[in-house]
């Protein structure tokens, strides 16, 4: 993977993106767990879930109640869509803007787990996982999904080719 | 003001149930260790619209306030940003503003 990102904005609108075989691997993976976890498990059984789903109102619990009733099977209907357009997006080259959009959402949800799970913090390095060799692999796989999506900000970000 | 149309006559609610005063409602997106400045900042352009000075001025009052009111307006309104932000993966709730 080069410095630049793997993701490039054509003339056309559309995005041409050059994932390594070893990328596309790992994503697959990773993709497949979480769809194994927002299925399986609810954000009262597995603490990492509890940060892709926060309360909206933690000044009045029935109100919570309310908004939860309201808005809480669309947030989990919107986080597998977008994890279903991330898994056939790594095997595709060109993508569309709202196809790049999914992927950003699901990528940084795959970080809010892992980072969740790592306990990290605003300055954790790798060094602090040594003595761990799952969780430095973790904090490894926590890094390249960080890289990714900065990588899908700057193509989106940019004015074009 | 002067010119403007004279102000409807607002009666008394005959009910003893007591009215709200019309308080408008605020979004506040809250500092997080995991999610990137950069990202925040894109969420705040691409979802309100705000120019890139502006949403990085609100992502640094996140990073280094702990939190900042990101949007304001009618209960429904602030639930979709709500939700939508939640969506992003970042950490919003909504209250009164008072």
């Amino acid at each position: 993977m080069g410095d630049r990102g793997s993701l490039r904005r054509r003339s056309d609108g559309t995005f041409g993106w050059n994932l390594a075989k070893n990328e596309r691997d790992v994503l697959t993976h990773v993709a497949k767990d979480f769809r194994a976890l927002l299925t399986a498990e609810t954000p009262s059984s597995d603490p990492s879930l509890q940060r892709l789903f926060p309360p909206a109102r933690t000044d009045d619990p029935i109100e919570e109640l309310e908004y939860e009733r309201k808005v809480g099977d669309g947030l989990l209907a919107a986080k597998l869509e977008q994890l279903t357009i991330l898994e056939r997006c790594v095997g595709s080259r060109v993508l569309t803007e709202e196809d790049v959009l999914a992927c950003m959402r699901a990528v940084n949800d795959l970080r809010l787990v892992l980072g969740t799970r790592l306990d990290v913090r605003e300055d954790s390095d790798p060094s602090e996982f040594a003595g761990d060799p799952e969780r430095r692999s973790t904090f490894e796989l926590y890094a390249y999904l960080s890289w990714l999506l900065e990588s899908l900000i700057d193509a989106m970000s940019g004015s074009g080719p | 003001m002067s010119g403007g149309a004279a102000p409807a006559q607002v009666r008394r609610p005959i009910s003893e149930e007591v009215v709200e005063p019309d308080i408008p409602w605020i979004v506040i997106v809250w500092n997080d260790p995991i999610n990137l400045m950069s990202y925040v900042t894109w969420v705040f352009q691409k979802l309100f619209g705000y120019p890139k000075a502006k949403a990085e001025k609100l992502m640094w009052d996140v990073h280094t306030k702990g939190k900042a009111v990101v949007a304001s307006g009618e209960k429904e309104q602030c639930e979709i940003h709500v939700s939508a932000l939640h969506g992003y993966g970042l950490w919003a709730t909504m209250q009164k503003d008072r």
